[in-house]
């Protein structure tokens, strides 16, 4: 699976690895450590585009999530039909993040994605 | 010239200073919510006096959770609206029968949010300028203290009228609606009970451990969902809800 255009947040500090799915949580670009498998990530793509679909009945525009874990945290935000999600250690650069996000929204729209 | 050991002062000092556990503190911005706060954060065992001119309470603390307060008749998150009132006062360990029952069934943070809405909701806190020195005499137990962050340490009871903005939810654990406050609506707790399970099952797919917190975000309004003795959504603005997602670690 590719994922060239996600390797740019992995220059931002914290940033673990990053994917994007579709509207129905299919996987489309992957960046994440091996140590994740494929599978975990599928389901996980398909509850976070549950959760979000759940949230947007209660929270209309609702378009970013972010999980707190033990030392990690999982931030989802919407990009155009799909999510893309990040999985960051506490370190994370919350506005280099924001700004990588941007230009990777930008890059994806303009390869059709 | 440093004073001979058997001085009167030095004498004074020993006999007036025995050994005990922990520090008697006089502290004239404590508040009662930080008490609270340390002591279940501490998992402190034990009985807390609060005295307030001739008003007498109690606080029971167990297990990291106030499990029963009474104050001049009144019982549970009665009691601990009518102490979060106080405006100073005195604060110490003492003896006292262990309730039956517990009158107290959340976390202190949930507890805290509740009584303080609740105390906004009865008006303006009660106000004598005598008694705005608190004495807090605090004796912290040595063992299964739970590491602190700096988060919180760093917590700082936020403004009233914010916490009495916020829309809160409380769901048992089965699923059933324990509370709605502040106009909260059932689909406030339905989203904050299906989420929380679902963001339970992420962790365990991607071996992170359970999910602490997590939060809905659209420009207007926020959802924050974490998980103690219930499960608990707050809803409301972002600056509104700024607190709440720092103690949950989603600043």
């Amino acid at each position: 699976m590719n994922s060239e255009p996600l390797l740019a947040l992995r220059r931002v500090s914290g940033v673990l690895g990053s994917f994007v799915c579709g509207p129905q949580g299919q996987l489309l670009l992957l960046d994440m450590p091996p140590e994740i498998e494929l599978e975990a990530l599928e389901r996980t793509s398909a509850r976070l585009a549950n959760l979000l679909h759940t949230a947007t009945e209660t929270l209309p525009g609702c378009n970013r999530l972010r999980l707190r874990f033990e030392g990690a945290v999982l931030v989802a935000t919407r990009l155009g039909g799909g999510l893309l999600c990040v999985l960051a250690d506490d370190e994370l650069d919350r506005e280099l993040l924001s700004v990588a996000t941007q230009t990777l929204s930008r890059r994806l729209a303009a390869a059709g994605g | 010239m440093a004073a001979p050991l058997d001085s009167p002062g030095a004498r004074d000092f020993e006999d007036s200073e025995p050994l005990s556990e922990g520090f008697t503190v006089r502290l004239p911005t404590a508040q009662l919510a930080d008490l609270i706060q340390i002591n279940c954060l501490n998992r402190v065992q034990g009985v807390f006096r609060v005295c307030s001119g001739v008003e007498r309470g109690h606080l029971f603390f167990s297990g990291g959770q106030l499990v029963h307060a009474d104050f001049e008749g009144a019982v549970g998150l009665d009691a601990v609206v009518m102490m979060l009132g106080l405006r100073g006062g005195s604060i110490e360990p003492c003896e006292r029968p262990w309730p039956a029952t517990s009158t107290i069934d959340m976390g202190a943070d949930a507890l805290l949010l509740s009584a303080a809405q609740r105390l906004d909701e009865s008006g303006e806190r009660r106000s004598d300028p005598g008694r705005e020195l608190t004495t807090k005499v605090v004796r912290i137990a040595p063992e299964d203290r739970p590491r602190e962050s700096r988060e919180d340490r760093r917590f700082s009871w936020p403004p009233a009228e914010r916490l009495q903005r916020l829309e809160v939810a409380q769901v048992g654990l089965d699923g059933s609606i324990q509370k709605l406050k502040a106009g909260a609506a059932p689909d406030l707790a339905d989203t904050a009970f299906h989420c929380q399970k679902v963001a339970g099952l992420i962790g365990e797919a991607l071996s992170l451990g359970a999910c602490q917190a997590l939060a809905f975000e659209s420009e207007q309004e926020q959802i924050v969902i974490f998980r103690g003795r219930s499960i608990v959504g707050v809803r409301g603005n972002p600056a509104d809800l700024e607190f709440v997602r720092a103690k949950v670690g989603l600043a």
